[in-house]
């Protein structure tokens, strides 16, 4: 267009519109030529398809819709109250509902919201009254005092499969102790939902002061109820552990030594020369943290204490864990910072002091928790047991100095304790962190891992 | 003359570009036949973000963040719909809008970066699928990606089935559906079974849910809804991410 804007016999212009023209003319050819060096790639693409993704019937009758990816949620659970002995219900209902919550697996539902008619129910349900609220699954149970004794009677409803329980038992427990057969009932609904049982009912175990240089071993339940306070033989005792139904510990001498001592037995149970400063029991074995000449070392031997022998090569060498198949981990500075090691095969790469090592039976691949200091504070981390580096994960942070971890022995709760105001536990991955106590301590362990 | 010369140079670029073609640069051969050298290669492990672990630095939680989207049956307003007035044309240069950054931060495609994706569909065609009217196939379309979120909107698996589990379940359950696209039958066993029981119940829930409620499935448009009016619908729900259902088949 421009060029048709010059005066007709001026040379000037025609010379500029032969060389445009001159111009055009190689870009068309060049273009062409393009064309034709490129069309083998051109010819083969498919041509775009005029089929509906969805909706298109299949056999003439049948429409087909398909759906991709879903919403994960937590199961929804409905306890209403129990039938029968009313504290026992009660009781009963606000464990169940505990344990739940923490296992990180289900949400209780709000009584205020169930529209069933409890009474015209019976010991079944109405699915649609509880589908109608959200339920997904409903717990009902029955209590009654027979010779003596409280027979709890608890059912499991799928609301998907109709009035049936899909799961039914029976206990009888001594009046006032319906939470054993309430964490028992727990633990057989997760295995029914994931094949193995869950850790309700189990313990825990770690040390606290209890006055000026002085600790003491103590136990509380995982749900965070009947907190105690052991009595032990010496005004320390540290780093306990448990093994057999029994609780040892590292406790003080008169004579300024350690030895391993057992809850129940004023004597030392282990002497060995040095300092025995913690203790760790698995596999048949028990290992021992024994502080010689400025040194401390693992010492690894029978449960009893006897054969014991060596196992790492001097430096500082603590906080022994035995794992499946009696695999050690502990933590040592042999590379030159306090580290987590596993079978003298370091497992913790990144960080600059971590310790406090504890076995974690994940569903998803062996794991070990440990502490590991970042700045002032102290945080919670997993670690594949294989120490990959890229495996290393955080489950706490910027949420106060966590410290201690300890796993359950199904591998799908953690426990430690937290500057936030007591003992925590937490799903695997460090979600769902729930207060269960407002008491701290160290040397957290629990009870069957 | 001047003609020839100018069929000669519109001719040289064709033909160097044919010759080009036909006849490789020997830089270009080398290239190709060059014997192939180990080189170092660096763990994708060990990186992040392009760069190695810091051995000293200890990593970050990774918390999975809420959806930022009003949940379903909530009005994200509070005003009465029926007198909201027309917000107006947006302004300009807005780029804190919520929208605009999840655009932003995402990749349509990076979940399927390096995977291989069964192929969707049967170069031959399928049975059913011979629609040839491009307003009747785009109708199907749109209504039936709108189906199907209406569905996934509605469909829930509990936590305890793990992702990777999920990844390989599929269930095809079936419903009856009434000419006002009401749910009246729903069957009680799947069509097709996932293998997990709570995956399966979790498909039948929802359609159970659905005919208790009465609630009315989209209304499809003109151009299909003989296919779906007073019809027999299966709903193929796959627990993989990626939308891979070939499990399904």
């Amino acid at each position: 267009m421009q060029m048709m804007r010059g005066k007709p016999n001026d040379p000037v212009a025609r010379r500029r519109g032969r060389r445009m023209s001159t111009a055009a003319t190689l870009s068309t050819f060049a273009a062409l030529g393009a064309l034709v060096l490129a069309w083998p790639a051109v010819a083969q693409q498919p041509a775009a398809s005029a089929l509906p993704t969805v909706g298109a019937p299949t056999g003439g009758q049948v429409t087909q819709i398909v759906v991709s990816g879903g919403n994960r949620a937590l199961f929804k659970i409905a306890l209403p109250v129990w039938a029968g002995e009313a504290d026992a219900g009660k009781s009963g209902t606000d464990t169940a509902s505990r344990d739940f919550v923490l296992s990180s697996m289900f949400q209780v539902l709000d009584p205020a919201s169930f529209t069933a008619n409890l009474a015209a129910e019976g010991n079944t349900i109405d699915p649609t009254s509880w589908r109608n609220v959200g339920a997904d699954g409903v717990i009902k149970g029955l209590t009654a005092m027979r010779n003596g004794q409280l027979h709890v009677e608890l059912k499991l409803f799928m609301v998907s499969r109709g009035a049936e329980a899909v799961l039914k038992k029976d206990y009888d427990v001594a009046p006032g102790n319906v939470r054993v057969a309430v964490h028992e009932f727990v633990n057989e609904v997760i295995k029914y939902f994931t094949g193995t049982m869950g850790s309700f009912g189990s313990r825990l175990v770690f040390s606290a002061t209890t006055g000026r240089g002085q600790k003491g071993v103590f136990t509380i339940d995982n749900d965070g109820q009947n907190l105690s306070h052991l009595t032990a033989a010496s005004n320390v005792a540290l780093a306990p552990a448990m093994y057999g139904g029994n609780v040892y510990y590292a406790g003080g001498l008169p004579d300024g030594g350690y030895a391993l001592f057992k809850i129940g037995n004023p004597a030392a149970v282990v002497r060995q020369a040095g300092l025995v400063f913690g203790v760790a029991f698995g596999g048949n074995k028990m290992a021992l943290v024994v502080s010689q000449n400025g040194a401390s070392d693992i010492w690894v031997g029978n449960p009893d204490g006897t054969n014991l022998a060596k196992v790492t090569a001097g430096g500082l060498n603590t906080h022994p864990a035995f794992g499946p198949g009696g695999h050690l981990a502990y933590v040592s500075n042999q590379g030159g910072s306090p580290q987590i090691y596993v079978d003298n095969k370091r497992a913790s790469w990144r960080g600059t002091y971590n310790m406090a090592p504890a076995w974690c039976n994940d569903p998803e691949g062996m794991k070990i928790l440990f502490m590991g200091r970042d700045g002032a504070t102290w945080d919670i981390f997993s670690v594949a047991a294989d120490g990959s580096a890229a495996s290393m994960k955080r489950l706490t942070q910027d949420q106060g100095s966590n410290t201690y971890p300890a796993c359950s022995p199904d591998g799908r709760m953690v426990a430690f304790f937290s500057t936030r105001g007591g003992l925590y536990t937490s799903n695997n991955g460090g979600m769902n962190q729930q207060r269960i106590s407002t008491t701290q301590g160290e040397s957290l362990r629990w009870e069957g891992n | 003359m001047g003609i020839s010369i100018a069929v000669a140079l519109h001719a040289i670029p064709l033909i160097v570009l044919i010759l080009r073609a036909t006849h490789p640069m020997p830089a270009e051969l080398d290239d190709e036949s060059k014997a192939m050298v180990s080189k170092p290669v660096i763990a994708a492990s060990l990186l992040k973000l392009g760069k190695p672990l810091d051995p000293n630095k200890l990593p970050d939680r990774l918390v999975p963040q809420k959806a930022t989207g009003p949940k379903r049956d909530l009005n994200a307003s509070t005003e009465d719909p029926t007198k909201k007035s027309d917000a107006g044309t947006p302004p300009l240069n807005v780029d804190n809008s919520d929208i605009k950054s999840l655009v932003k931060k995402s990749d349509a495609f990076a979940e399927d970066a390096g995977v291989v994706r069964p192929e969707i569909g049967s170069p031959d065609g399928v049975e059913g699928g011979l629609e040839t009217d491009p307003s009747k196939v785009h109708a199907g379309d749109m209504y039936a990606a709108k189906l199907g979120a209406f569905f996934h909107e509605r469909w829930q698996y509990p936590t305890v089935i793990s992702q990777g589990e999920a990844n390989r379940l599929c269930v095809v359950v079936q419903f009856n559906l009434n000419p006002r696209m009401v749910i009246w039958h729903v069957s009680t066993l799947p069509i097709k079974a996932s293998g997990n029981q709570l995956f399966d119940d979790s498909a039948e829930s929802m359609l159970q849910k659905l005919l208790d409620d009465r609630t009315s499935l989209p209304e499809p448009p003109p151009e299909v809804a003989d296919q779906y009016k007073g019809r027999t619908v299966q709903v193929v729900l796959s627990g993989d991410l990626h939308g891979d259902t070939s499990r399904c088949k």
